[in-house]
């Protein structure tokens, strides 16, 4: 056998060098965003988890409950836990979808659930319209009739051999699987090479409060966006949003929207450091150019940690208040 | 015996007559109050101009936030303010048949809602008052009640004095107690002037309670 000419070499590293790029600039998750949704997130588990400037985010009830779930499904062979896309749609109401990875067929992952759950969950699997569909349920007991039934846990509905759209229902409504129409993959180009500090990357698709529920006004304003979050140094924190909005004089609006919203938060927030509020104050932008909106705020570690002291503070002095109060109110009785 | 039937005949028509008065006065046809996704739409981007006017309230232009923090809105806001909270409260009490309608007029807050009775008749029963808050007591001078076209006395109705005390909710008694004073003035806007240290002693009870 020849040995390989080395610029052939060169060539098919070159080649498989820009289809492993290719490959994750046309992550196909992005390109089943389902119709009527209105903000995509996409998130990085490992990035979350590993930095101490979002811990208290990571540990926050709701991203603790989608790595419980996603936990609870053997998505990959590896093992690995996947970073999700997760969708809400106003009409979901509680209810939730992910977009996940997997490297497993139908048949492999409802086997695999099966075997990790045994006789604690029933795994169907079906084909349906939209996809093939795996249907998770648990054993339930109903206070009525104290008879155990089995409820839906989670859904999981294949729109491509290799993306998952996972669903839970937390109140016995169908579960949002909208016809899954593709957009076109130039919607997502700016979030298809996430940076490696990049915390979360998101979509706003269309507002997600209609206006007579939007105190700020920017339903009426904004048509679409962007925004990343990110560790840009050690400790650090730093968010950029981009805002599409229907008009130049709607940019200009927005801009000083945001930026008043911005502030009034701080001030309900931080109103009693007054020297942390001006430096939280001064932290951010928020600027128009023709009809686009760039909001940036940047947070560097020493003031995330003063933000921290502050809060940790004040839940003393809340507390401290509080025994005081009950105390003056039992000896007045 | 006669004239007695004739006497008890008499007082028993009067008090029908007055009765049907009462009730012509009191009973019409439901009313309805017309309100679209546009005018939602309109009337969201008027009052989140409020925002943009308590945002240059609580802090000055050396960026330092002030004690008392007074905000001055202009009669249409207040006025799409209210036309908001009205089409949402609808939202929610929608099967009971009941629809209000509220508004800003004349520095005086108006309140109306028609309440549905059998044979597709209602009540339609309309309030307004001009709240002033000041030295931590809420007092609505010019209250007026009325029942379709009758006036009605405030059988203690509605409270005309108001003091923190009074209130057992604890989150509403710290929004109460944030505000320093309200009143109207003579253009029709509405004064507020907030502590805004007090503002996030309420925040902060939000956000524990959250967790």
């Amino acid at each position: 056998m020849k040995a390989w000419n080395p610029f052939w070499k060169l060539a098919a590293a070159a080649f498989a060098l820009c289809a492993g790029f290719a490959a994750f600039a046309q992550d196909e998750r992005w390109s089943q965003i389902p119709e009527g949704a209105a903000l995509v997130i996409n998130l990085n588990l490992g990035k979350l988890y590993s930095s101490a400037t979002f811990k208290a985010v990571a540990e926050s009830g709701d991203v603790e409950g989608i790595r419980d779930d996603l936990k609870g499904i053997p998505w990959n062979k590896a093992g690995t836990l996947p970073d999700p896309i997760i969708v809400y749609a106003p009409r979901m109401d509680e209810s939730y979808a992910m977009l996940v990875g997997t490297d497993k067929t139908p048949e492999e992952l409802a086997g695999d659930i099966s075997a990790r759950y045994g006789t604690k969950r029933t795994v169907e699997s079906q084909t349906t319209g939209l996809g093939r569909m795996i249907t998770v349920k648990k054993p339930h007991k109903n206070r009525k009739t104290q008879q155990i039934e089995m409820r839906t846990d989670g859904e999981i509905l294949y729109l491509t051999p290799r993306t998952v759209a996972f669903g839970r229902d937390k109140h016995g409504l169908d579960l949002p699987f909208f016809a899954a129409e593709r957009l076109p993959a130039s919607t997502f180009a700016t979030l298809q090479n996430m940076p490696s500090d990049t915390v979360a990357a998101g979509l706003l698709l269309s507002f997600p409060l209609p206006a007579a529920d939007d105190p700020t006004g920017l339903s009426a304003l904004v048509e679409s966006g962007d925004f990343i979050v990110s560790e840009y140094a050690p400790g650090s924190a730093s968010l950029v949003l981009n805002l599409e909005c229907k008009g130049e004089k709607e940019a200009e609006l927005a801009a000083r929207r945001l930026k008043s919203f911005v502030r009034i938060t701080l001030v309900s927030l931080f109103s009693l450091d007054k020297d942390l509020f001006k430096e939280l104050n001064s932290s951010y932008t928020s600027t128009s150019t023709g009809n686009r909106v760039k909001f940036e705020a940047k947070l560097p570690k020493t003031s995330l940690d003063r933000v921290r002291s502050y809060y940790l503070m004040e839940q003393a002095l809340l507390d401290a208040a509080g025994s005081i109060a009950d105390a003056i109110g039992a000896a007045l009785k | 015996m006669k004239k007695t039937i004739k006497i008890v005949l008499a007082v028993l028509a009067v008090i029908v007559v007055l009765l049907l008065v009462l009730a012509a006065l009191v009973i019409s046809a439901p009313k309805s109050y017309p309100y679209t996704v546009a005018d939602a739409e309109a009337d969201a981007m008027t009052a989140a101009e409020i925002v943009d006017m308590i945002s240059d309230a609580v802090v000055d232009d050396e960026g330092n936030i002030p004690e008392i923090a007074v905000v001055t809105i202009p009669p249409e806001n207040v006025n799409a303010l209210l036309r908001i909270a009205a089409y949402r409260l609808n939202r929610e009490i929608r099967d009971s048949g009941i629809e209000c309608s509220f508004g800003w007029d004349d520095s005086a807050v108006r309140a109306e809602a028609s309440i549905p009775l059998p044979l597709s008749l209602a009540v339609v029963a309309r309030g307004s008052a001009s709240p002033v808050i000041a030295d931590g007591v809420l007092t609505v001078p010019s209250l007026s009640l009325r029942a379709g076209h009758l006036p009605v006395p405030n059988f203690g109705f509605v409270k005309d004095r108001i003091t923190a005390d009074d209130i057992k909710d604890e989150k509403t008694k710290l929004a109460f107690e944030a505000i320093h004073d309200l009143s109207a003035s003579q253009d029709g806007s509405l004064q507020i002037g907030v502590y805004p240290e007090k503002i996030s002693a309420l925040t902060r009870l939000l956000l524990i309670e959250e967790e």
